[in-house]
């Protein structure tokens, strides 16, 4: 036992010692102590490169700015070779992306002069205008530099649902003052989105219901979605019930209201944690627990994701058929087998979910298991906080071979718990197979066992060779004729890393 | 005997209709090879492009989550003006090396006759391709091999 501890802790630090970058300007601690143009020299002349990007696409621009380094250093940076003013970094942004989110209007118009371009949407749709808007950046001179540039204060952004600057700004705008600047450029508290969502709606984001009563006295009116909105919230925060009950009694909006895809306030909450209270109310309102959204999914599958239980074990009470599934076939069970916890997934089988259950490519849970997998970063699992240390992929394979599934048998298509989770290039989860007994040289039925998946997508020859030292067979051909020696070879990553696959030859 | 013969129009009408109903597109199977890159599993979206260049019809997609499908930007941009619904013809996401084997369906009437298959990539943090394969919609094109310029390492096809 003390052995294992002590192993899970050394491979926790190991990662951890991994995850810190060789490059100093690519260390977040680094950017701490806002260093100076000569500090950022120095790192340089140590061999450190200034224009590399980290695997998440951060650069050492993006850090100094998001930082608040000195001005001075982040001009510094730009002028260095592969920092150009339109380079793609995290979520597709570029720097002024993030100089206008961090509100440095200095750091802004310098961008702009330099050429960036102000409409450049990154891969969620943002602007770096809507981008600074969405968080509430109060800084004006940056939206001035960026009218300047040729934004129209009054643009309805297509990919947002015609939604205007304010409604992005709203929600983090407590004390107006976005908002009454945005009124100068033309704004009004009318405005509505495409769907006639309205300014107040927007602002039932946040939560806070004495905004929402400020907001409302001054003659702004809610339509039926500030529900949705107020459930969707913001990633972190819930709406509290007293912002509900204000909604539905005092606003007298409908509780039963649906948004676009069908769903209501139960499958908004549902995986947020503590939401017993919010979910008996809006039942006793008269939102059906049992409504399926335009995908089929039921608030008990959207309950089944969460880490917490509480929502789940609320609507398993509720519910009428715990096996329905959604347009993909998946049931609450496999939700919670894909991305909740062991204890969902016990929880659920408990109450006769049914464990043999397929989804409409007619793949059984196990499929869902290989999905799970997530590498142990540095100890943060998603079961830290849930007292003894358990590996969420062991609890849930022992808990659906003990409901009776055949994790071994091979799925509809042919495929194998191998086929799956070679591809997910990870020796550890691959090894996590073993004790299944699976049969390594099932072909699937596009012709390809799971050596030739490994021959296609492995970064080194590692995953090859435990295969080949399980049984697997080299001299099986694919549909096109391919052995996993002529796949390997076509492999660029290991043509690149100069990785000999002549082991492979039959 | 004049019965007879309008039961003769009715089924020949109908024969045609149906003989025409069955002709009208062909199912082909396409094997798409990815390139080895680093980084998440690709959304790709297949595409009937018309002769002008414009998206006519979306045949495949690769992924199944939503939220990234405004990464596929030109794409997107034709889905959110003309919505179709995709669930019958959306698959999973395909990660570097891998490949995936589908299959859609091509009117004959737009085969040899301008069109194009387009295949748009994007991967999460990393470069777009609004074109990562294009080929024209030819006898000759689906014969062949065709290499892709982004995340695609080729894709081939085969008349089924």
């Amino acid at each position: 036992m003390k052995k294992k501890l002590f192993l899970s802790f050394a491979l926790a630090a190991s990662v951890w010692l991994n995850a810190q970058q060789k490059n100093t300007l690519l260390n977040p601690n680094f950017w701490k102590n806002a260093p100076d143009v000569t500090a950022v020299k120095a790192e340089i002349a140590k061999g450190n490169n200034p224009s590399e990007s980290n695997d998440r696409s951060f650069d050492a621009v993006v850090y100094a700015i998001n930082n608040d380094a000195p001005n001075e250093t982040i001009k510094f940076l730009l002028d260095q070779p592969g920092n150009s003013v339109n380079k793609s970094t995290h979520d597709n942004r570029i720097y002024l992306h993030w100089a206008a989110y961090k509100g440095n209007a200095e750091i802004v118009n310098y961008l702009i002069d330099k050429g960036s371009d102000v409409n450049l949407e990154d891969s969620h749709a943002t602007t770096p205008i809507t981008f600074a808007a969405g968080v509430g950046q109060t800084n004006t001179e940056v939206y001035d530099a960026l009218f300047k540039a040729g934004i129209n204060p009054k643009h309805k952004y297509r990919n947002r649902n015609g939604a205007n600057l304010l409604h992005l700004a709203i929600a983090s705008d407590k004390d107006l003052k976005i908002t009454n600047y945005l009124i100068t450029k033309g704004l009004s508290l009318k405005d509505t989105d495409n769907d006639g969502n309205t300014v107040l709606d927007y602002a039932a984001k946040s939560g806070d219901l004495a905004f929402l009563k400020t907001l409302a006295s001054k003659g702004v009116k809610f339509t039926d979605n500030a529900i949705i909105f107020a459930a969707e919230g913001s990633r972190r925060d819930a709406a509290s019930l007293e912002v509900y009950r204000y909604l539905v009694e005092e606003a007298k909006l409908n509780p039963k209201v649906t948004n676009k895809e069908g769903a209501t306030v139960l499958h908004l909450v549902a995986n947020k944690p503590k939401q017993t209270e919010v979910i008996n109310y809006f039942i006793s309102k008269g939102v059906d627990v049992n409504k399926a959204d335009n995908s089929g999914t039921t608030a008990l599958m959207a309950a089944a994701t969460s880490r917490d239980t509480e929502a789940l074990e609320l609507f398993i009470s509720k519910t009428k058929d715990i096996n329905t599934q959604n347009i993909k076939g998946e049931s609450a069970l496999t939700m919670a087998v894909k991305s909740g916890s062991p204890k969902s997934v016990e929880l659920l089988l408990n109450t006769k979910a049914n464990s043999q259950i397929l989804d409409k490519e007619g793949y059984n849970l196990g499929y869902y298991l290989i999905q799970s997998y997530r590498p142990q970063m540095g100890g943060r699992g998603p079961e830290n906080n849930e007292g003894p240390k358990v590996d969420p992929f062991e609890a849930k394979s022992d808990l659906l071979q003990k409901s009776g599934l055949d994790l071994a048998a091979a799925q509809k298509d042919g495929s194998t718990l191998y086929h799956f989770a070679v591809v997910k290039n990870d020796l550890n989860l691959v090894k996590k197979l073993q004790p299944l007994q699976i049969d390594v040289n099932s072909k699937n039925t596009d012709g390809l066992t799971a050596l030739h998946k490994a021959a296609m997508v492995s970064n080194d020859d590692q995953l090859l060779k435990y295969l080949l030292s399980i049984g697997a067979q080299k001299e099986t051909k694919t549909e096109f004729d391919e052995t996993a020696y002529a796949l390997a070879k076509e492999n660029e990553t290991l043509t690149k890393q100069n990785v000999s696959v002549e082991f492979l030859k039959s | 005997m004049k019965s007879i013969s309008k039961l003769a129009t009715v089924t020949i009408l109908f024969l045609f209709v149906t003989i025409s109903t069955f002709a009208q597109s062909s199912k082909y199977k396409c094997m798409l090879q990815m390139a080895n890159y680093t980084g998440e599993g690709a959304y790709i979206v297949v595409s009937l492009i018309d002769a002008k260049g414009t998206y006519e019809k979306t045949l495949y997609v690769m992924g199944d989550d939503k939220k990234w499908y405004n990464s596929l930007k030109e794409w997107h941009k034709f889905q959110t003006k003309k919505p179709s619904n995709l669930s019958a013809i959306t698959g999973a996401s395909v990660t570097g090396g891998d490949r995936s084997i589908t299959t859609f369906e091509i009117e004959n009437a737009k085969i040899n006759n301008g069109y194009k298959l387009r295949f748009e990539s994007a991967v999460e943090d990393q470069k777009y391709h609004v074109t990562d394969v294009e080929l024209p919609l030819t006898t000759e094109a689906l014969a062949a091999k065709t290499d892709g310029k982004g995340y695609i390492r080729y894709v081939r096809f085969s008349k089924l």
